[in-house]
């Protein structure tokens, strides 16, 4: 019995920090310009794109595809934003949401276009797959990795944000964008690097996406990213550890449920987890996290 | 009651709703007087979308919030009624584990209309009264948890949907002429609801939630009058579509049918009637010749190449180009009497 | 060091401020005072470039009207705005620290830090505080410390007694004083013409987006009804 449970811990964990992983690239952001990029599972494709041209080109070494890999990711956030999302920087949030969409189905499609609808076989990855056994609990080396890199993804991101310049100008950003131009700081330079980051967790995520599934398709980052996205909302979306704790919130009430339901239901998974999501957001709407109000400047 | 707060919004309303109209029976006859089959079921298809396009506006025009549930309301309408007008017979083939007796009756094609609406209306109330207590990303999202949820419960319970299988023998009783009365009735409603007093307060409360409360407007009330409105008219276009092709599944109900009907209502403009209906010709059009492009055709002598994926691009492409260089839509706020009738400038 | 000339600002095509001209020399406190509305925030904004304008600016005999504002912020311009505006959920040092931006040599910055600690010490005591759970006075002293750390050339200032106490508002003033005292150029928008002509060497006084007067302390105070009707000062 306490095996099962470990065994479903670290089920919960690894399909938790995967989304708290992709989560956190969409809320850095949006905490930033409130844009809700739609894209980011596009980028998460490119990445593994990336990793089949370059095994194509017959790169064997696994430090190059996976560096290679999160390059790709970043410099396509970088190029979105730079083309896609500038010229509506200043717009309401709504038309930044429908742009994202719109980037979301040109590139999708543009995959399926230039590459093939169907999937193709990565299996660069798989070396970091094997099974494990501590005991009698059965576990993969996936789910370890995955749960360590993304921790080690979140503690270089808060010492980032909390120690260097550019890390703490972000943050300023994020709650008073205009005051943080009006302090001489160029405003493509920090959103560039909002950007990027999201690019770099997006790469990272593609890696174990395509170490599990061992193949890339048009539609590889889309339902991960719509997971990530009720994850960020539940969390509170634009706060940077909600989008965290969402993560994990999800994969556990993923786990959950499929552990819960009988098996006839396991097909409808996903739906009693987005039930669930819409009742805690109906508790909180404005998610368990919300960022704080600005406070203080009592005019 | 006042429902609207002079009589030139009467007027302007009337007069708009007239002249589209004309313009959808204008098009709908050409074809059914010189259009081949294939040229009606176009024409129909794109009317069922006009219909998920009103449904759509009625909502997001007026209170400015992304919806991306609209396709399984338009599901869970044709879905409905197709259960209760399918013959006896055929649905004792195709469900025969159906619960709750649903395959030993069989109702006339009104009447499993009049269900459905009243049926999907219902569920739109409910999950209304979650949505409009959300500010926007929220909402949008619990949209999105709609959606999956509907087309989670219709892939899966196939004792009652079928999922993935055609679920077949639905009397075809509609023709285009059918369609075309229901798109002239629901452009009218729909243009009614906009220049109503719930419309505008709607509408000015969108760009200022505080305000508005503070005038006593009851926004949550207003959009979930919005919201209901929008389901009936999607589960309106469901049976319409249901009716017509005698055949549905669930694989359309899904975010391609979603992204397609957004991006007719984003290029004709969300905020207007008229920008839904050139927004619905225009990519029916536009994207029957993309399409067309797609299969690798043989024009003037030359031999394209297949490009499967040409159509998303430019579906992609249009709502990326219109949110860049014209965020309010081809026609942005402009109803199609203003052509005619002088008016002031509207919010 | 400042020189406006025919400046005019615009939302859309409403036209707030009528092709004003003034002028601050370098090392002096000019006040630009008014009522509500006069249009004293949007003519700090072009300074700064937030708004439409047109006109000349010319800061340092450099024309600096097509320039985007982070650069005029570097060349020297610092302001600290209307409603304090500190990073509320950064800490007191933060705050500071993002205050030196422009430096080249931002590794003094802890060294110029500690000076302000020195002047304020009530900043030293919540130096790991968020910003905004300080006093509106706190934050006041937090926004003008911060606009400093650049060593700008010159120093704007939106209405910095807005919301205070008049023991607070005394402070604030008397901060300003040392400032001026240090040479710092100062460009200060008040609604509280008292204290602000007090310490101004020279004044504009705005309404409805025309200069109708300026002139230094004596001149300006002998417009007497003028000034009380504007701006609530007895003479």
């Amino acid at each position: 019995m306490i095996d099962y449970v470990v065994q479903q811990t670290f089920n919960a964990l690894s399909f938790g920090a995967e989304y708290a992983l992709i989560a956190l690239g969409l809320a850095i952001v949006f905490s930033i310009m409130g844009l809700v990029n739609f894209a980011h599972g596009e980028v998460i494709a490119i990445g593994g794109y990336s990793m089949m041209v370059m095994a194509a080109i017959a790169f064997k070494n696994p430090i190059i595809i996976i560096v290679g890999a999160i390059f790709a990711a970043v410099i396509m956030a970088i190029f979105l934003e730079r083309i896609a999302f500038r010229p509506v920087r200043y717009a309401d949030a709504t038309t930044g949401l429908l742009t994202a969409f719109g980037v979301s189905l040109i590139l999708q499609n543009l995959f399926l276009l230039l590459v093939s609808p169907r999937p193709i076989a990565v299996t660069s990855m798989y070396f970091l797959d094997w099974p494990i056994k501590l005991g009698t609990i059965r576990i993969s080396s996936l789910q370890i990795f995955e749960t360590l890199a993304t921790l080690l993804a979140i503690l270089l991101l808060v010492l980032f944000l909390k120690r260097s310049f550019l890390g703490i100008a972000m943050r300023a950003a994020s709650l008073d964008f205009e005051m943080v131009r009006l302090m001489g700081i160029r405003a493509n330079r920090v959103i560039a690097t909002a950007f990027a980051i999201s690019g770099l967790l997006a790469g990272i995520a593609a890696i174990f996406i395509i170490a599990r599934r061992g193949a890339v398709d048009p539609t590889l980052g889309f339902n991960p990213v719509l997971k990530a996205f009720v994850a960020c909302v539940v969390g509170g979306f634009g706060s940077l550890p909600g989008a965290v704790l969402g993560g994990f919130l999800l994969g556990a009430l993923e786990v959950g449920m499929l552990v819960i339901l009988p098996q006839s239901y396991g097909g409808m998974k996903d739906a009693f987890v987005f039930a669930v999501i819409a009742i805690i957001l109906v508790w909180r709407p404005e998610g368990i996290l919300s960022p704080q109000k600005e406070k203080g400047d009592k005019i | 009651m006042k429902i609207f707060q002079s009589s030139k919004s009467f007027h302007q309303a009337f007069w708009g709703a007239t002249l589209l109209s004309f313009i959808i029976a204008l098009i709908g006859l050409l074809v059914i007087f010189f259009g081949e089959r294939y040229h009606l079921r176009l024409v129909y298809a794109a009317y069922v979308n006009l219909l998920v396009v009103l449904g759509l506006q009625v909502f997001m025009g007026n209170t400015n919030i992304t919806n991306l549930s609209h396709s399984a309301f338009m599901g869970l309408g044709a879905y409905i009624a197709a259960i209760c007008v399918t013959p006896v017979q055929i649905k004792k083939l195709s469900l025969p584990d159906a619960p709750w007796g649903l395959n030993t009756f069989e109702l006339d094609a009104l009447s499993s209309a009049l269900i459905s609406l009243t049926l999907t209306g219902f569920l739109a109330f409910l999950t209304g009264l979650v949505i409009v207590r959300l500010s926007g990303i929220g909402a949008t999202i619990v949209t999105i948890a709609i959606l999956v949820i509907v087309h989670s419960i219709f892939m899966h319970r196939t004792d009652i949907f079928k999922g993935k299988q055609a679920f077949f023998g639905i009397p075809q009783v509609f023709d285009l002429t059918s369609i075309i009365i229901i798109s002239i009735a629901v452009i009218f409603i729909a243009r009614f609801f906009r220049e109503s007093k719930w419309g505008i307060q709607l509408r000015a409360s969108s760009d200022d939630e505080k305000s508005a409360d503070a005038m006593g407007v009851n926004i949550y009330r207003l959009r979930l009058l919005a919201w209901t409105l929008g389901g009936l008219i999607l589960a309106l276009s469901g049976i319409c579509y249901a009716y017509y092709l005698g055949t549905i599944s669930a694989r359309p109900f899904y975010f391609s049918h979603v992204f397609l009907t957004l991006a007719m209502l984003i290029l004709g403009g969300m905020r207007s009637i008229t920008g839904a209906v050139i927004g619905t010709i225009l990519i029916t059009f536009g994207l029957e010749g993309v399409r067309f492009m797609e299969t690798g055709p043989v024009i003037l002598g030359l031999k394209f190449p297949e490009m499967l994926g040409l159509s998303g691009i430019a579906l992609g492409a249009v709502i990326v180009i219109i949110m860049v260089v014209r965020n309010g839509g081809l026609v942005g706020n402009f109803e199609i009497e203003q052509v005619f009738i002088k008016t002031r400038k509207k919010i | 060091m400042l020189f406006v000339n025919n400046l005019s600002v615009f939302y859309g095509k409403i036209k707030v401020v009528h092709n004003i001209n003034f002028t601050i020399e370098e090392g002096s406190c000019v006040s630009l005072l008014g009522p509500n509305g006069a249009g004293k925030t949007s003519t700090i904004s072009s300074i700064l470039g937030t708004v439409n304008s047109t006109g000349t600016i010319n800061f340092c005999n450099e024309d600096i009207s097509k320039i985007q504002t982070e650069e005029r912020i570097k060349l020297g311009i610092s302001i600290a705005p209307e409603g304090r505006r500190v990073f509320s959920n950064l800490s007191v040092y933060e705050n500071l620290y993002i205050g030196s931006a422009i430096r080249k040599d931002r590794e003094k910055a802890d060294i110029e830090i500690e000076e302000w600690f020195n002047v304020f010490p009530i900043l030293h005591e919540r130096k790991d505080q968020s910003a905004g759970t300080l006093s509106g006075g706190e934050q006041q002293m937090l926004t003008i410390a911060r606009a400093l750390m650049g060593n700008p050339k010159i120093l704007l200032l939106d209405e910095p007694s807005l919301g205070l106490a008049p023991m607070i508002t005394k402070k604030v003033f008397e901060l300003i004083e040392k400032l001026k005292a240090k040479g710092i150029t100062i460009l200060l928008v008040e609604q509280n013409a008292t204290e602000a002509l007090k310490l101004a060497d020279y004044s504009y006084i705005l309404n409805s987006g025309k200069i109708i007067a300026h002139g230094n302390r004596n001149e300006i105070l002998k417009k007497g009804d003028l000034m009380s009707s504007l701006t609530g000062v007895e003479n």
